[in-house]
């Protein structure tokens, strides 16, 4: 099992201006660092790989997707800036010798309504038909995606594991499978352990997260029934904690952290990871 | 044990790196040191940056350390190899005016580690035998080097004298200010208000004992500690920001009659604007507070080891050495972080 600190956890956006959180990253002893690609220009992809290689860590890649990357979107022209958009973040993962590309592609973040079943699968049927173009775009430069179920709050349209795998088996593409998220988990599945056997041979990445995305294990998870569903269905890919800093008040509010939620993101890293690599028995 | 060492090794502005260097014996009346945890201070980063004065380079940082005795040299019998242990910094000639009127830090030949000589920010340090203090085998090392930033906090209380019923503003929750919170408390000060921009800091705060916290910036300001204090201020305020625009904060929210503590480090030619008839016409009482050393050392292990003070609610990054340079740098624009410490036996 490979372990990484998502960017999300100090800095907001990610910039050359934070390429030492590639230093910190590796100091914490992650083996990976999850680059957050919120602004596609603020990412210089040389400067990063070349700090990567000098402190001997890999990298993923995280999208974020605001309404106008809206891959389901009934605006075309929305949907297609979203797809531009993956391509783009495919790119960087591939310049970054980064495999997968992960994030909450089929919507945007933050978009809810009450619809009617057919309304839904229509939507669905966009996400579906947009993240198969990115994904054919992504297969051609070797990487793949992983789609994130978000819990209600921030999407209505794929909130559980069977929900994205039904997305999965509409879009048709081997090199898309899903990132699941503990923290989203524990507000949508009834039992996560068994949530997460249900994405047997569809699970590319997952976010170790903290109930209530403060530290990695100080919270109330199932943690030992959760590592032994990942070993039994095999998953030894990245484990990634993803945190957002209450520091840089843009990102706090997007993901509504209204009051600090580890003594510093420096404990929450270094303390979450000290508890996954114990839990993983890594 | 091998007669080499890693070692953060200052060279001149911006140079700092982690070397091989020789690993120091301890000559008659020394102790030799294997240090676990070295704390980054501001005065690091001041040097670091050329802006505090290293007269005698290269050098190895780092005055905030804890560690296990090693090896004594001749004559040591206060401590011996295997103890926890932790060296005040401040070494002095013992017999000029200064000395002989227990104000070492203004002797003419005062040496600090990690200023003057060689610091802790490395595998090995060595200290007069007098300086060094046995610690309790309890104390965990990321609290033993947290045993001098206490020290010097407490040398401040005692200086200003915070008392029982006071109020007490402190102006910035750097991981001096926070600790200026906790002294304050147990001295019984009846309101400690943190005035600090940071919402993590701040919250820190009062996790660690303010009563009200303060977002200097915010548009309300100070209304809250007018309010506090029926429109006259605080009793006493501590400046553990060490900016000009600050300490002219501390003079405006003093009140008549009060007390401002001077601990934040400012830039050396850095000035105020100062009305004399201010002092005069208020009886405001400015006091400096420098360092801490003499008796301020085993009082900081006491508050310590009766768990008075806790200073894992300050220390919130742990990094290995080779991460000193960044970590300093960091300290300039990170300010999530509060206090950073160095685990010198991490991937060594």
């Amino acid at each position: 099992m490979r372990f990484g600190a998502s960017t999300f956890i100090w800095a907001s956006p990610f910039s050359n201006k934070t390429l030492d959180l590639v230093n910190r990253a590796k100091d914490f002893g992650f083996d990976i660092i999850e680059i957050c690609v919120e602004d596609p220009s603020t990412i210089d992809t040389a400067a990063i790989r070349g700090r990567m290689e000098k402190v001997g860590i890999a990298a993923t890649v995280c999208g974020a997707f605001g309404p106008d990357r809206d891959l389901s979107s009934d605006d075309e022209s929305v949907r297609e800036n979203g797809i531009a958009y993956v391509n783009r973040c495919s790119q960087i993962a591939e310049e970054l010798g980064a495999n997968v590309v992960v994030g909450p592609m089929y919507s945007a973040v933050g978009r809810t309504r009450m619809a009617e079943l057919a309304e839904r699968a229509a939507q669905r049927a966009l996400a579906a038909r947009s993240i198969r173009r990115a994904a054919d775009d992504a297969a051609k430069r070797g990487v793949r995606l992983a789609i994130e179920p978000l819990n209600r709050f921030e999407t209505d349209l794929v909130n559980t594991v069977d929900q994205g795998v039904a997305l999965l088996d509409e879009i048709e593409r081997e090199n898309v499978g899903l990132l699941l998220d503990t923290f989203h988990m524990n507000i949508e599945e009834k039992n996560i352990p068994d949530a997460l056997r249900r994405a047997n041979g569809r699970l590319f990445e997952f976010h170790a997260c903290s109930s209530d995305r403060g530290t990695p294990g100080e919270d109330h998870l199932p943690w030992p029934e959760i590592v032994k569903a990942l070993t039994d269905i095999g998953y030894a890919d990245a484990v990634v904690i993803e945190a957002f800093t209450p520091e840089i008040k843009e990102i706090a509010r997007a993901v509504s952290i209204w009051r600090p939620l580890a003594r510093s993101q420096d404990v929450l890293a270094r303390d979450g990871l000290a508890f996954l690599k114990k839990a993983f028995n890594a | 044990m091998l007669n080499t060492m890693r070692a953060a090794v200052f060279h001149g502005r911006n140079q700092l790196r982690v070397e091989e260097v020789a690993r120091p014996d301890p000559k008659g009346g020394e102790v030799l040191i294997k240090v676990s945890r070295c704390g980054i201070c501001g005065t690091d980063s001041h040097i670091f940056r050329g802006n505090f004065p290293a007269p005698n380079l290269p050098l190895i940082i780092g005055h905030e350390f804890a560690g296990v005795v090693a090896a004594v040299g001749e004559g040591v019998d206060n401590v011996k190899p295997g103890d926890k242990a932790t060296a005040d910094i401040n070494i002095a000639c013992g017999v000029c005016w200064y000395c002989r009127h227990h104000q070492k830090l203004f002797c003419a030949k005062v040496r600090q580690l990690g200023v003057h000589d060689a610091g802790g920010m490395a595998e090995y340090v060595v200290s007069p035998g007098a300086n060094v203090y046995k610690l309790p085998d309890s104390m965990p090392f990321d609290h033993a080097a947290f045993v001098e930033p206490l020290s010097c906090a407490v040398h401040g209380q005692q200086r200003i004298g915070v008392g029982i019923g006071e109020t007490v503003l402190i102006i910035g929750a750097g991981p001096m200010g926070l600790a200026h919170a906790a002294l304050s408390r147990l001295r019984g000060a009846a309101k400690v208000i943190m005035s600090e921009p940071s919402a993590q800091r701040r919250a820190r705060a009062h996790a660690i004992g303010s009563d009200v916290e303060i977002d200097p910036l915010s548009d309300t300001g100070f209304d809250q500690l007018m309010l506090a204090t029926e429109g006259r201020g605080a009793d006493v305020v501590i400046e553990a920001v060490g900016r000009p625009a600050t300490y002219q904060q501390a003079i405006e929210l003093v009140r008549r009659g009060g007390r401002i503590l001077a601990y934040g480090a400012a830039p050396p030619n850095a000035t105020i604007d100062l009305k004399p008839f201010d002092i005069y016409a208020k009886e405001l009482t400015i006091v400096g507070s420098y360092a801490g050393t003499y008796d301020t050392w085993p009082t900081a292990i006491d508050l310590i080891a009766s768990g008075r003070v806790n200073p894992s609610e300050i220390i919130d990054s742990v990094r290995p050495l080779d991460a000193v340079t960044r970590s300093i740098e960091n300290m300039e624009t990170d300010k999530s972080v509060v206090k950073i410490q160095i685990d010198v036996e991490a991937g060594a």
